[in-house]
């Protein structure tokens, strides 16, 4: 079997239409995973068991199983308790959930790399705790941990497959049942190979240039003493 | 006689087997200004990170103009106090520390517009002008848009008193808020903190090893020993005149390179 580039022309819009599923998917699991890590880290550092508590076994349960046993539980499981959502939505809750366990170990680490004495700072200006972690503590412990977060949008991509496991057209599922139809895999399984490779190499240009903008917000100072 | 501005009876403070603060009374004046020396451990940081509400006492009361500030009444019972409360009490207290803990990620001027522009029922209009002003208290007008990087460590001083002032506190705490500074930078904090004791109703409460400064403007000297007052009076007379074995010792160790 050799390569066969007219078909590998003709099967791309295809395969581009598999692959804006995938970026769909990661778009919104990540969005979901970065706003519930938040959730986590604030639910477990806070004072009131009844919050900590449930966030941090939610947070061990989710990280000891695997993402496809997640992705199964999420779309067979949960419809006989009257849960029904359709593949993508699925999948999508299934990548925010499992990644917001990893996200709120990197949210962890920001927080408490912030001093103590911007905490009693804090009080002693008479910031409440809302105020505080809103105004003082996590601009300080964020931007430090973009490029760690960073590397969890770069894995969740890589596992955007599993998706094609509940029946999620995303690239890797097209891939195959064109395989299947044209008998020729070289092509489909290729191209697939390098999207990946460039979304890859995509999201950690974006997350170095978030980085950059991020230092710049933090450090004007030091951006105006060079100039 | 006037009820004091602060009052503090039998006040404990223990870490573990540790007595911090032993039983403590010490009654402030408005418009008092204490100094408080004595030896590292002696308990004085602690009783001002106490009243600042950033540690808990073991025992005793403390009550700010007539208010007790660590307890409240709930259904008629006395019961420790809940956030909320601490809350309000903590309007009444500024704190000045001796590490600065400026807001690193803020300029100069939203180091010290952001807390009564969240706390107080100010806009943002109304708290930089009063910042503006207490720049011009520190002599740091100039460096309203400078971030705390920038700034040498008897700047980041003046700025962290200007961000306390911002509040309007009725008692003011400094916590040996020279002693992390070069030599040569202790002279502008200690010169900012004369002016605002001269301008007279500010209540202080000032931790240090500067005996000078703690002699030229404070209306009381405490010395501190193992979590007690052992000594306390005018200045001039603590200093010089120390009726205690152990503040006349403390002071040999201390004023022995600088005694006025």
């Amino acid at each position: 079997m050799t390569w066969d580039t007219d078909f590998a022309i003709s099967i791309l819009p295809e395969l581009m239409r598999g692959l804006w599923v995938t970026i769909q998917a990661v778009a919104l699991g990540m969005s979901i995973a970065l706003v519930l890590g938040l959730g986590w880290a604030l639910a477990r550092r806070s004072p009131r068991r009844f919050l900590a508590w449930p966030a941090s076994a939610f947070v061990e349960v989710v990280r000891s199983t695997p993402l496809l046993v997640q992705i199964y539980f999420l779309y067979y499981a949960l419809p006989s308790i009257g849960l029904r959502l359709s593949a993508f939505p699925t999948g999508v809750l299934a990548l925010g959930l499992h990644y917001s366990t990893y996200a709120t170990e990197v949210y962890r680490a920001g927080i408490e790399s912030v001093p103590r004495g911007q905490w009693e700072a804090s009080r002693a200006v008479n910031l409440t705790r809302a105020e505080t972690y809103r105004h003082v503590i996590l601009p300080q412990a964020i931007p430090p941990v973009v490029p760690a977060l960073g590397n969890y949008l770069i894995a969740m991509f890589k596992d955007t497959p599993m998706l094609s496991a509940i029946t999620v057209l995303e690239i890797l599922r097209r891939s195959q049942i064109i395989g299947k139809e044209s008998f020729r895999f070289l092509e489909p399984l290729t191209i697939v190979g390098i999207a990946y490779l460039l979304l890859s190499l995509l999201s950690a240009r974006l997350v170095s240039r978030l980085e950059r903008h991020l230092g710049r917000i933090q450090a004007p100072g030091l951006e105006g003493a060079t100039s | 006689m006037s009820e004091p501005l602060l009052r503090i009876r039998g006040l404990e403070k223990r870490y573990g087997d540790l007595v911090v603060l032993d039983q403590l009374d010490l009654d402030v004046e408005a418009g008092e200004k204490v100094a408080i020396i004595g030896p590292s451990g002696s308990g004085k940081s602690t009783l001002l990170r106490v009243l600042m509400t950033l540690e808990r006492p073991d025992g005793g009361t403390i009550e700010i103009g007539g208010e007790s500030l660590w307890s409240m009444e709930r259904k008629g019972r006395t019961v420790f106090a809940d956030e909320a409360y601490l809350h309000r009490m903590r309007r009444r207290l500024g704190m000045v520390f001796q590490h600065f803990h400026l807001f690193p990620h803020l300029d100069v001027l939203r180091n010290i517009t952001l807390a009564p522009e969240l706390t107080q029922d100010v806009n943002r209009a109304e708290a930089e002008t009063r910042a503006r002003e207490l720049l011009e208290l520190v002599g740091l007008t100039e460096k309203a848009g400078a971030r705390p990087h920038q700034l040498s460590g008897g700047q980041k001083q003046r700025v962290a008193i200007a961000r306390a002032l911002a509040l309007r506190p009725d008692i003011l705490l400094c916590d040996e808020v020279t002693s992390a500074l070069d030599p040569e930078l202790v002279g502008e904090v200690l010169g900012v903190l004369r002016e605002i004791s001269r301008r007279g109703d500010q209540t202080m409460l000032i931790v240090t090893h500067e005996m000078r400064f703690a002699r030229d403007i404070a209306d009381r000297l405490l010395f501190f020993d193992q979590g007690r007052i052992i000594e306390e009076g005018k200045p001039e007379k603590v200093l010089t005149a120390p009726e205690e074995d152990r503040t006349r010792e403390f002071l040999r160790h201390i004023l022995s390179d600088d005694l006025p």
